[in-house]
């Protein structure tokens, strides 16, 4: 019984670390830019923003609503002054941690030397994470979300529909 | 032995001044400035962990408002990224479309 538990406990722990990628391989990436934007929060702390924001003004009342289940919010984005500091090739360290089975592409656009990812990490069947990457010249974009269930609730600053919509249908065949 | 017994438990009177005395003892200040210093010090020792409760709440304060900015800005840059990719797909589609009339 004490096994199973421990087993159970791993399963579940196993489960919350896979939602959640390692962003180290961008470190190299803070030095060199413009400007960077680093956000690193886990689940107590987004309890905590949450909890200090107010239900009657208009954003914060937006994204409270919107961070109900979040257990984790990674953020990267730098921007540089030209556009050799990075090659795409520098985000494998990141994309290679999402082939496990258990996350499935929801969009992946590269051409003329941008390249859009959305990743979605599922736990049976349902949406539990997302990875957004964005790349384009002069410009970097890394966004995991962990606990997140729809797309929609985090473009909670703004109109977002389609994409949206589409999240929710079912999972696209691993490409 | 009985003789010396005898003298040893003999009543004598108290000194002259000896119950003024006493009672002046038991009168003397000193007794009340104990408890003032006891006093003192308990609103001492409660100053400080009321001062401590001040001090942790405010940490808490900003500590939230400053995870709360992240959490406004984590989610301002999501948004704005998500209408990129939009922006992008709706391109893409567009040039797809034009391309099949063609």
């Amino acid at each position: 019984m004490r096994k199973l538990m421990v087993a159970v406990w791993m399963m579940i722990a196993g489960t919350c670390l896979a939602q959640q990628i390692d962003l180290k391989a961008l470190d190299q990436f803070a030095a060199k830019a413009k400007s960077k934007t680093e956000i690193n929060m886990d689940e107590s702390m987004v309890k905590s923003a949450a909890s200090f924001l107010n239900p009657e003004k208009g954003d914060e009342a937006a994204v409270k609503k919107s961070v109900n289940g979040l257990k984790g919010f990674f953020l990267r984005s730098y921007e540089f002054d030209n556009s050799g500091i990075f090659k795409l090739e520098d985000l494998k360290p990141i994309l290679d941690q999402i082939k496990g089975p258990n996350w499935t592409s929801f969009l992946r656009n590269q051409e003329d030397g941008e390249q859009t990812e959305i990743w979605f990490h599922r736990t049976n069947g349902q949406i539990d994470g997302m990875l957004l990457v964005a790349a384009e010249p002069g410009e970097l974009t890394v966004i995991n979300a962990v606990g997140l269930t729809r797309l929609e609730d985090l473009s909670a600053l703004g109109e977002f529909g389609k994409l949206a919509d589409q999240s929710q249908k079912k999972a696209p065949p691993k490409p | 032995m009985e003789r010396d017994l005898r003298e040893a438990l003999r009543r004598r009177e108290a000194p002259p001044g000896f119950a003024e005395r006493v009672l002046a003892r038991t009168q003397q200040p000193e007794t009340r400035g104990h408890s003032w210093v006891w006093l003192a010090a308990a609103a001492l020792v409660l100053l400080m962990i009321g001062g401590i409760g001040v001090v942790q709440e405010q940490r808490r304060q900003a500590e939230g408002e400053r995870a709360k900015q992240e959490l406004m800005v984590a989610f301002r840059i999501t948004g704005s990224k998500l209408r990129d990719v939009q922006e992008r797909l709706a391109t893409i589609q567009q040039r797809a479309l034009q391309r099949s009339e063609q």
